[in-house]
């Protein structure tokens, strides 16, 4: 991580923010909800929204 | 005629369009703030008209009875700061437009401003990332929120405007003809002001101060607030009852608050409690300070001093002053 005051050497026409973007109570509570839910899927022998089903074949016990 | 300009505080007019409108005028500009009579008695003493930029001086008895040449005031909305009747008796002739159709979009749009810099905590978070820290907290989103317009004038329909196209629940509290023009306007009037502070996550006040509205919103409303919600005062720093906004932050509701507006203006405390509280966002007194808006107002301001040069004043607020204005 590099500081804004060594990148930018503090311009103050430029406003600077940490990734903030996705970074809220509600964006979190739909994307963990989600997460969680693929957890509990997999836990239960019916893994979704995989990516790479090959590995499927060879998933570890 | 001598045009005297206090409060220009960055020396912006000069640079506006407008201000071409006082050439062949005297013009002296004033950057500094003074509020004390003998320094504004000296600063004026010359002066035949006197550009105010809003409320940021005042204007009474004691200084208009030692400025004896001074014939005009020129400016724009409304004029607390003002003794018109002290004017009225000196013969000095108050121009001030106040029934302007425009709404003022810096106003509306500073207040949204405010709106997603407290909901994001943005001014902590920039804090953070300068010291090194990256992120400093988890923020709200508004959509599917519940935002609170309590006044529904020009600005409050502007703001609202705004809410519904970030996909909020706008309701409506104010009086009796402004509900109706809400509700004309589509949106939910809350069914009671108790049933306003609970429901909203974010209420926004766009009243005008006068008798009737000063501290309209009490320590009452403000405990009925949800400890996550947030309250933005962009009007005026009086329509809150004093001292209860900062109680109420303490006590946890609302839990968050966004201040364009104080009890004293210019704030020079640095002590002041709102400016050291983690979870408020201050601005000094921005909705009206942006070039847009200084050129309509003052083109405006400028228009009143050269109308009573050419005999024939407009706005005029105090017309008995023109029976008895100096020559």
């Amino acid at each position: 991580m590099v500081t804004a005051a060594l990148q930018y050497g503090h311009m103050p026409n430029v406003i600077c923010t940490p990734h903030l973007g996705y970074v809220t109570r509600d964006e979190y509570e739909v994307q963990f909800a989600d997460i969680f839910d693929q957890i509990v899927a997999c836990a239960a022998g019916a893994p979704i929204n995989v990516v790479n089903p090959e590995v499927l074949k060879n998933a570890r016990q | 005629m001598k045009v005297s300009i206090l409060d220009d505080y960055h020396d912006t007019l000069r640079t506006l369009d407008a201000f071409k409108k006082l050439a062949g005028h005297e013009v002296t500009v004033w950057n500094e703030h003074v509020q004390d009579t003998d320094a504004l008695a000296q600063r004026l003493k010359d002066a035949e008209a006197l550009v105010l930029i809003r409320e940021r001086t005042k204007i009474r008895a004691p200084l208009l009875e030692r400025l004896p040449k001074l014939r005009l005031i020129s400016q724009r909305s409304i004029f607390p700061h003002i003794d018109v009747d002290a004017c009225t008796r000196l013969g000095v002739v108050l121009s001030s437009n106040t029934s302007f159709g425009r709404p003022s979009y810096a106003t509306a749009e500073l207040t949204w401003g405010l709106v997603i810099a407290a909901v994001r905590d943005i001014p902590l978070q920039m804090e953070s990332l300068k010291a090194g820290r990256w992120q400093a907290g988890v923020g709200n989103t508004l959509r599917g929120k519940t935002l609170g317009i309590f006044g529904y004038g020009r600005i409050g329909a502007v703001v609202a405007g705004y809410g519904k196209a970030f996909g909020m629940k706008v309701l409506v509290w104010a009086r009796e003809p402004s509900q109706a023009r809400a509700r004309a306007d589509g949106y939910a009037v809350a069914s009671s002001k108790a049933a306003f502070f609970g429901e909203c996550d974010v209420i926004s006040l766009h009243l005008r101060l006068i008798d009737a509205t000063r501290g309209i919103v009490t320590a009452g409303d403000l405990a009925r607030m949800k400890a996550t919600a947030l309250i933005v005062n962009t009007s005026r720093a009086p329509l809150i009852e004093p001292g209860a906004l900062v109680n109420a932050l303490r006590a946890g509701r609302p839990g968050k608050a966004a201040v364009d507006v104080f009890e004293e203006e210019p704030l020079r405390d640095t002590g002041h409690p709102l400016l050291n509280m983690p979870n408020v966002v201050c601005t000094p007194h921005l909705g009206y300070v942006t070039r847009e808006d200084h050129e309509i107002a003052f083109a405006e301001i400028f228009d009143q001093i050269n109308a009573y040069v050419a005999g024939k004043p407009i706005n005029v607020v105090n017309p008995d002053a023109l029976a008895i204005a100096r020559q």
